[in-house]
């Protein structure tokens, strides 16, 4: 008698035989699986939903913020017909007031075209002899300023922050350029004294001015900080359903309910059916913090750094399913895996970021399985969401090693497979 | 022997311990075996091994002529029924009935007459709605038993059927056993309970030593 020959007069299969059998069993399997995480996934959408409820608003004010600051953007023309540094330097000046956006470069004529046509709030003049008014200590104002007459509020506004910027440089230009006649009365040869001083005054006020770049630029390890948080948080949560993984694997593992269950469907169908609720539970942890992000305007585009938490899983699952089914007792296993865990996201850079490891254990750590990725989310996060093709790929460098000790975990032959 | 169940010099060793010492019996179709032992005889190792579960070192195993080797027709052919009770206990009686016909992959018209039929089994009938978690002993084994009857498989391996079951459910399903036997199913039952195995097999072997002493595989067997 052959099995099969018996399943077709009974009616009836002990065994899934044919292919859409086997596909209805795993079906089966994995809405069976997907039932008893419901209430887990339905929890965690529920604070999600929670949180960014709560959230949305603040980050929409700031959005409207935003937007409300990019309506107020006005434009300015300096006339300056000596074409001196010293416009240059207060146009750099000017830059950083936060409602001006343009700074021209204009003649008379055209700066008080743009004005007609409203395409300035304001034009103001440097006089050709700005510098020599500066050094005989002229009390009077050398810049002249034109105002909008349509937004006269507005012209006045910013024609006060330009003054005020104006004074401040007179001042410490003033103070930095007086010593020069005495100088130039001491030296002898006027020409090149003229020339030595004045280098120097320039090379003082330009000091002077720029000596907060430094800070300015400093900004980005603060920006670090907290995109190294944020790209930690974002792998943490990539890699936890691989540990829910692990705990079903370790748990069903050489039991009886196992070896029913493999005797019916094979040992494939639950090994994939576990994985993919991973990756739903993947879905439910990481997807809502990455539209939060792309909300907030800190990513642009969501697919590069989506596809490098999925490669994180789909790693962390792999392995999971081969720690999982180690001959070992279930809580043994259990601390292995998240010992394994924590090793790979401390040498990955996800708790500090590895410049801060020793030089020695900095090459090291570089081929850590979780390296990669961390490096990729960070980029992705400092870069608005773009990543290089070859760092996303690069990212999944230990996924095919990690498939293949899980196939051959599950393949082991303890069964008669 | 080409009918039957055909066991001969089965060896394993587990943990560096040999279990199975060249094991060899014959069991004809339409039979009733029971196997006793002590605790750690390898009751359970020889049944796991005929389920298919756990691989033999050496020796030969089949059944109609189809070899355990061939894992495809061998697990079309068997029902096992493990010692623990293997159930998930969070579903209901009905809902575990309904999971193990669908995950046979059964298409849902067969799966639907296959539920009903089984709703209708004197064995479960009374308590198709309760979670596994809240049956008695008894109840669950018998749910057990119908899980591993899916199928009609002409060879039932049952490890520690009757184990925490009461008066009422062993005496259920050793009725139902006897019925199977007398439609041509071949039953093999592992016990360490041996009046129960005694009252109900057509015969039992004792497991000692990893071996059945009192086999001797030359005889005629009934």
């Amino acid at each position: 008698m052959k099995g099969h020959d018996r399943q077709r007069r009974d009616g009836l299969t002990t065994v899934p035989a044919s292919f859409r059998e086997r596909i209805r069993s795993f079906l089966v399997i994995f809405l069976n699986d997907l039932r008893k995480a419901q209430t887990g996934l339905l929890i965690v959408l529920l604070i999600y939903s929670v949180l960014i409820a709560l959230i949305s608003p603040i980050l929409k004010s700031e959005e409207k913020a935003d937007s409300l600051g990019q309506h107020l953007q006005f434009s300015v023309s300096i006339v300056d017909e000596a074409n001196s540094y010293f416009s240059e330097l207060i146009a750099e000046v000017v830059k950083d007031v936060k409602y001006l956006d343009q700074v021209y470069f204009d003649t008379f004529e055209k700066a008080k075209e743009r004005l007609d046509r409203n395409e300035t709030i304001l034009f103001f003049t440097i006089p050709p002899d700005l510098f020599e008014q500066t050094r005989t200590g002229s009390v009077r104002e050398s810049i002249h300023l034109y105002l909008n007459p349509q937004k006269p509020m507005e012209a006045s506004a910013i024609a006060t922050l330009i003054r005020q910027y104006y004074f401040a440089i007179d001042r410490i230009y003033s103070a930095v350029f007086g010593y020069q006649k005495e100088y130039v009365k001491l030296g002898g040869e006027e020409d090149q004294s003229w020339l030595q001083t004045t280098k120097h005054a320039l090379n003082s006020l330009s000091a002077y001015f720029t000596k907060d770049r430094f800070v300015e630029k400093g900004r980005t390890p603060d920006q670090s900080a907290i995109y190294h948080a944020l790209s930690g948080i974002l792998v943490l949560f990539a890699f936890i359903p691989a540990m829910g993984v692990l705990y079903q694997t370790s748990r069903l593992h050489e039991t009886d309910l196992e070896d029913r269950t493999i005797l019916i469907a094979g040992r494939i169908s639950p090994a994939i059916s576990r994985v993919l609720i991973g990756l739903i539970w993947w879905i439910a942890l990481v997807i809502p913090w990455l539209i939060a992000l792309r909300i907030a305007g800190v990513l642009e585009t969501l697919l590069p750094t989506a596809l490098v938490l999925a490669g994180v899983y789909l790693f962390g699952a792999c392995l999971m399913l081969f720690v999982g089914r180690a001959h070992a007792p279930t809580v043994g296993v259990f601390q292995v895996g998240w010992l394994i865990f924590f090793a790979l996201i401390l040498f990955g850079g996800v708790f500090y970021p590895t410049s801060l490891f020793p030089a020695w254990l900095r090459a090291g750590v570089r081929f850590t399985p979780m390296h990669a990725p961390m490096e990729a989310v960070f980029t992705a996060l400092s870069e608005k969401g773009s990543v290089a093709t070859n760092n996303v790929l690069l990212s999944f460098w230990a996924v095919p090693p990690a498939m293949a000790l899980g196939f051959i975990r599950i393949r082991r032959r303890r069964l008669c497979d | 022997m080409n009918e039957g169940l055909t066991v001969r010099n089965l060896r394993k060793a587990m943990r560096g311990t040999e279990v199975l010492k060249n094991l060899s019996f014959d069991q004809p179709t339409g039979s009733i075996y029971g196997i006793s032992g002590d605790n750690g005889a390898g009751k359970s190792t020889l049944l796991k091994i005929l389920a298919s579960v756990l691989i033999p070192d050496r020796g030969h195993v089949s059944f109609s002529g189809i070899p355990l080797s061939d894992k495809a027709e061998w697990r079309s052919l068997i029902g096992y029924v493990p010692q623990e009770l293997a159930l998930d206990d969070r579903l209901r009686v009905r809902e575990t009935i309904e999971f193990w016909a669908a995950v046979r992959g059964m298409p849902v018209s067969i799966r639907k007459a296959i539920v009903k039929s089984a709703m209708a089994d004197p064995l479960i009938s009374d308590f198709v709605n309760k979670p596994i978690r809240e049956c008695s002993g008894g109840m669950a084994r018998r749910a057990s038993l119908v899980v591993g009857l899916f199928g009609d498989p002409a060879l039932l391996l049952l490890d520690e059927p009757f184990s925490g079951a009461d008066a009422r459910s062993r005496a259920m399903m050793t009725e139902r056993l006897r019925h199977l036997r007398d439609r041509g199913r071949t039953i093999l039952i592992a016990s360490h309970v041996e009046n129960t195995l005694t009252s109900l097999c057509d015969r039992v072997l004792h497991l000692e030593g990893g071996h059945f002493p009192d086999v001797d595989i030359n005889a005629p067997t009934r």
